[in-house]
Formats: structure tokens, sequence, C-alpha cells
């Protein structure tokens, strides 16, 4: 039982950090149609950037700045990807968008080496008893805490964003009809590098938020950009809170996979694709997929 | 307020208009009529910035504006009234009409936009029941009016309007082409209007144009065209009986 409830804890945080990318997925996919690969390099990039600047300074500076550092990438590859949007065929964009993740990686290792770069916890010290909450068995950390509130906050920034401001509703508009949006001032191209900020920034976010207690490495976006990848795909692409669900889903199932078949520890990595196989054969619009009218 | 001088566009290898010509006076509503494929949307679709032509002058309120981009020509007024499917059908009745003001919110006050909402409202009664629902699932007919309801919220000095009554039941028709006057008349909108419903549209307009083939073969006040017997005969079906007979 606390092994159970300490699993589903740790399933949960990681679970979030899903979510976040795969809310980056989403967003691009919903503007452009392209499923943008250098979404987990989005991640890298915030936490880097937080874990060089956390050397010298505070949190309270370093974590924008990383958000920033990341929005400002975001923006370079949306640039990139609008530049032949018009000429290209959505293959070749996605092409492009895995060249512009093995280039950001790549610039990354030049710039930072390979060694993994700590980042210390956003509150409190160590594994001081201070930090440390019991519920039901487990042992809750405060950046457990942490990544929860802040992917909830981040859930509902981004659901009070699309809903209810202005440019929000314009990027809804451009995604649904980009030929209506542009009848009614809308610059669709705006919106496009837009979504790309936004997906970094958010992507940003994560990065700095999972890194932290642990080290951050040049190399770590391509693993939890295919997890956000996997849960965006889960919940269907486009679909914010099916992405939300899956990444949450996805983080607890790979958590407790452990306690079903022990010696999946190691593979505990192959369970996400695992489910994604499954559920792409049963359900290949996503887990909360409605039913489409049949026209 | 709008004058198009021998423009030709290509819609990709196509020669989809072959150098027209047009005006249309401040205050004017004015028609353009022809078959399918005649070339009326493309010529719409080219004053709004959506294609460029390829040659030829577009001048609207004194400046030139061929290959300006759309959210320019929005700015300057010049509103092309998307069709009823192009509205984001997701969206609520309320947040597509705002979508209309997404080029003046960031200079208007919040309460101006909002009494445009109103006047819109009190043009079409019907939004307003329906504001929280999603434009989906409207009717074709309510969708139509909220796509010609979001074109007042733009303040727009002139509108384009594509095929106003496309897919809708002849009564709606007349009471599009009612709100399309009043439109007009109150607000002092110039409309340029494409329509495959010549009779509608000769109703309504003040002067047309024939086109086919991407080429004006006639043009005129709107009395004269409806008394033309190539007309009558291609497009209002008089005559047709005589003829088979």
């Amino acid at each position: 039982m606390e092994q159970f409830s300490q699993l589903l804890v740790s399933g949960i945080a990681n679970g979030c950090i899903y979510a976040i990318v795969a809310i980056g997925f989403s967003i691009i996919y919903a503007g452009t149609q392209v499923i943008n690969f250098a979404q987990g390099e989005f991640v890298m990039v915030g936490a880097m950037v937080a874990a060089v600047l956390l050397a010298k300074v505070s949190l309270l500076i370093a974590f924008p700045v990383a958000i920033l550092a990341g929005c400002l990438v975001g923006a370079v590859v949306g640039l990139c990807v609008l530049i032949p949007l018009k000429r290209a065929s959505v293959v070749s964009l996605v092409i492009l968008t895995v060249g512009a993740s093995l280039l950001i990686r790549g610039l990354a290792q030049l710039f930072w080496g390979e060694e993994g770069r700590m980042v210390p916890y956003f509150t409190g010290v160590t594994a001081n008893e201070d930090n440390i909450f019991h519920f039901a068995g487990a042992v809750i950390g405060v950046q457990q805490i942490w990544v929860v509130a802040i992917t909830i906050a981040l859930v509902i920034a981004t659901h009070c964003f699309f809903k209810y401001t202005l440019t929000g509703r314009a990027m809804r508009a451009c995604a649904l009809n980009p030929t209506g949006a542009r009848l009614v001032g809308i610059n669709v191209h705006r919106m496009i590098i837009l979504s790309f900020i936004m997906a970094a920034g958010l992507g940003a976010v994560a990065g700095v938020t999972v890194s932290a207690g642990l080290y951050a490495r040049c190399t770590m976006g391509a693993a939890l950009g295919l997890k956000g990848f996997c849960a965006a795909v889960l919940g269907g692409l486009g679909n914010y809170s099916g992405g939300i669900a899956a990444g949450v889903l996805l983080g607890v199932v790979e958590s407790l996979i452990v306690l079903i078949i022990p010696s999946m520890s190691d593979y505990s990595d192959a369970a996400a694709f695992v489910i994604l196989l499954v559920v792409l054969l049963l359900k290949p619009d996503g887990i909360l997929a409605r039913k489409k009218a049949v026209a | 307020m709008l004058k198009l001088q021998s423009v030709i566009t290509y819609y990709g290898r196509i020669m989809a208009l072959r150098g027209i010509s047009l005006h249309v006076d401040p205050g004017e509503i004015v028609a353009v009529v022809g078959p399918n494929g005649a070339g009326k949307t493309t010529a719409l679709n080219t004053i709004s910035g959506v294609l460029a032509p390829k040659s030829g002058r577009i001048v609207f309120d004194g400046s030139e504006v061929a290959g300006k981009s759309t959210d320019n020509l929005v700015d300057m007024g010049l509103v092309q009234v998307t069709e009823g499917r192009q509205l984001s059908a997701d969206m609520s009745v309320y947040g597509n009409l705002m979508l209309g003001a997404y080029r003046r919110s960031a200079a208007d006050k919040k309460s101006i936009v909002r009494s445009d909402l109103q006047r819109v409202f009190a043009m079409f009664p019907i939004l307003e029941d329906r504001r929280t629902q999603s434009a989906g699932t409207l009717s074709g007919g309510e969708q139509q009016m909220l796509a010609l309801g979001r074109a007042p919220m733009a303040r727009p000095k002139m509108l384009l309007l594509d095929e106003p009554s496309m897919g809708l039941a002849p009564l709606v028709v007349k009471e599009m082409f009612k709100i399309i006057a009043g439109l007009c008349k109150q607000e002092g909108t110039t409309v340029l209007v494409v329509e495959q419903n010549v009779k509608a549209a000769l109703a309504v307009a003040k002067r047309a144009y024939v086109l086919e083939t991407g080429r004006v073969v006639m043009e005129g006040t709107a009395s004269e065209l409806s008394k033309n017997p190539e007309i009558q005969r291609a497009y209002l079906g008089k005559g047709y009986k005589q003829m088979v007979e």
C-alpha cells in the first residue's frame, strides 16, 4: 500500500510534466497541423538556462529568464516553419522541426557541454524533514507539490487565455478556419509564431520544474518530448484536456507498472509507447475523442 | 470608393480573372452576378487581399491596395463577410461576433465595442437569443446572419459579400437582402455583393456587373439589366417557355 501511494505520487508529478509538454504539442498542431518535434528541446532549453543561471542568481530571476529563452527559441523555430509553410507539405515541415531539434540540442551541447548541471529545489534545501509531507503512507516532497501546483496554474491560465481573451479567440479561429480568420483581419502568420512562443514557454516551465532537485542535461529533451508527444496523441492531438488527462495517466501508469511487473523498472519508458500503440489501435482519435457525426 | 482597373488574377495556373474593371461609388450597393466559375469569388478574394492580383490596379478610398494584406485592408475599413461555413464553428456566437471587432479592439474602448454588439443584436435578434450557442449548431440561415452580423463589428466603410443567399430558403434570402439594404441605408456602408441569385441581387443593387469566364460581359443599372432579354433568358428564367415552344 505504501509503495503504491508512493509510486502514485511520483507518477502524478511526472505525468504533470508530460501534460504541460503535451499542451505545447497541441497548441502548435492546432495552428499549423505540424507536429513539432522540437518541443522537447524547448523543455531542455528552459532547464539548461535555469541551471546555468541558478549558479549565480536566485530562482526568481532564473525562472523567468529561462522561460524567455525558451520563448525566443520557440519564435525562431516558428519562423523556420512559417517561411516555407505555404509551399511545403506538412510532412516536410515536421521533418524540419526534427532538424531544428537536432540543431538546438547540438548547439546546447557545444555551449554547455555534456555534463549534467544541478538544479536546486524551488524551496527548502534537501530532503529536510520540513520539506516533506506524509500522506496515506506516501512521502510527498515540496517539489512534487510545486510541480502539481504549477501544472494546475498553467492549465487554468491556458484555458482562460483561449476561452476569454481576444488573442486566444483569434488563435482558435485561425486553427478552426484560417481563411475565415484572415477575413476578420487576423494576421494568421503572427498567430502561428505566437503559438510556437506559447508552446516553447510552456515547455521551458516544464523543463525548469522537472529538473529541480535533479540534473539538467542537454540530452534531456528527447525523452520528455517523446513522452509529451505520446500524451498529446493519446489525448487526441489538438485536444487540450485530452492531452492533460493522458499526460497524467501516462505518468501514473509508467510509475505503477513496476508493481505489476517488477522487472519493468528499467524499461518503464517503454510503457508509454506500449500504451500509445494499444490506444492508437483501439481509438485512433485519442482517449477523449468525441464520436464524430457520420455525414 | 472602390475601383478595379484591368485586374488579372491567377488561381493556381488558371487565369481566373482576365482583366476586369469595375467601380463602386460611396453608399452604393453594387452586384456582381454570373454563373458558377465565372470568377466572382476570385474577384472578391482579390479585392480583400486573400489572393494577390497578377496585374492591374485596385484603388480603395483613394489609395492603391492591390497586394496589400487582409489585416491592413480591414484596418482601412474594407471587410469581406465570411461565408457561413467560414465561421469558427466551435466558438460561441458571442465569440464569433467579438472576433469581428478584432482589429479595432486594441484602439477602441470596450464600452464602444459593446454598444456595437448591442446594435448588431438589434439588427439580428436571433443572434442575441443564441449568443452562448456554438456557431456550428446554428442553422444555415442563422450562420449566414452571424457572418453578416459580424461585419458591422469591424465598423467597415465597405462590405464585400460572398453569395449571401447560398443554401438559404427563398424567404430567408429575402430577409438577408432586406438587412443588407438596411445596413447600407442606416450605416452608410458601401456594399459589393457577389451573387448567383441574380433576381435577389438585382432587386437590392443599384448597379450590377455580369461576369462570365473571368470577364465583365455586361454592366448597367439594376433596372436596365433586369429588363435585358439576354439576362432574362439566362438568369431570370423568363421567356424560357417561349424558347422551348
